[in-house]
């Protein structure tokens, strides 16, 4: 059977103030914001050529034993590109707050690109402290 | 340009507790596993059909020296196309995850839920759907619906 990962709930304190940001900032596609029920918001984001999403959420019900995440707690959400300075550049366009290109080198982060493939990064977060991660692909996903 | 949503980041205080959790009980497929030097591991894990893939890991350096707090990742979520048969295959696996439940009506409104060693939520949803259609293709579509009904917040 196939299980494929499609959510990730995204912690935050503002739906309204996160959507702004992904949607008019980062580019990504807001596919729904509902009402489950009275008192309870749900939106799904996803960027753009994703076969994963994001869920902001707000005075929905936990999950049975597991315990609400503080806002701005999540980091480490990777997404891939093929032009990691032409990503970083629509991203400031737009007004997103991006480092400077990274690579992992011999003693931990080193500024510029790595001469690898998949060794090139950028960090940015959301207004929470959300960590994201923009790394370089060789290649599209719907190419791997 | 694509940007590819294809890797979080789950945090976990015992990689090699943490891998054959996520291979033999949920049944993920271990893509890799490097070790880059001696304080830097990454294990790359996909769950079985999916676009977007889970790395637990030693080492990994995150901008600005933030951490990472083991067992606190929660609401990652999978889909599957029969939750019943989904249940099944994971307690024969030994997983201890809750008996479905439908939280809301109608396709995608059933959900099972099991965590890893250190906490790490996941959730299990059903969209009987899913089995041809991507689920955000699916989402969209019913919001459309919703809208034209005059209903919910779209």
């Amino acid at each position: 059977m196939e299980w494929t990962l499609e959510v990730v709930a995204i912690p935050v304190t503002d739906v309204d103030r996160a959507k702004n940001f992904y949607v008019d900032r980062c580019g990504f596609t807001a596919d729904l914001d509902m009402s489950p029920f009275e008192g309870a918001r749900l939106v799904q984001i996803t960027p753009p050529g994703s076969r994963c999403s994001i869920v902001l959420e707000s005075g929905m019900p936990e999950s049975p034993g597991q315990p609400r995440m503080t806002p701005g707690s999540l980091q480490g959400l990777q997404i891939c590109v093929t032009d990691i300075e032409a990503a970083r550049k629509e991203l400031v366009d737009r007004g997103v707050v991006v480092g400077p290109v990274r690579h992992v080198g011999p003693s931990g982060w080193a500024d510029g690109k790595g001469a690898e493939p998949w060794n090139s990064f950028a960090f940015f977060q959301d207004p929470d402290g959300n960590g994201w991660i923009v790394q370089e692909a060789p290649a599209p996903l719907a190419d791997r | 340009m694509e940007f590819t949503l294809e890797v979080v980041l789950v945090p976990v205080t015992d990689v090699d507790r943490a891998k054959e959790f996520y291979r033999d009980k949920v049944g993920f497929r271990v893509d890799h596993d490097t070790r880059i030097d001696e304080r830097f591991r990454i294990v790359q894990l996909t769950p079985p059909g999916s676009g977007c893939s889970v790395v637990i890991g030693e080492g990994i350096p995150l901008p600005g020296g933030r951490t990472l707090e083991p067992g606190s990742y929660q609401g990652l979520q999978l889909v599957v196309g029969d939750i019943e048969a989904a249940h099944a295959e994971l307690v024969a696996r030994g997983l201890d995850v809750t008996e479905p439940e439908q939280v809301a009506p109608g396709d995608g409104g059933t959900f099972m839920y099991f965590s890893d060693p250190d906490g790490n939520g996941w959730a299990v949803q059903e969209w009987t759907r899913r089995a041809s259609q991507p689920l955000h293709a699916l989402l969209a579509e019913q919001a459309r619906e919703r809208a034209e009904r005059g209903d919910g917040t779209d």
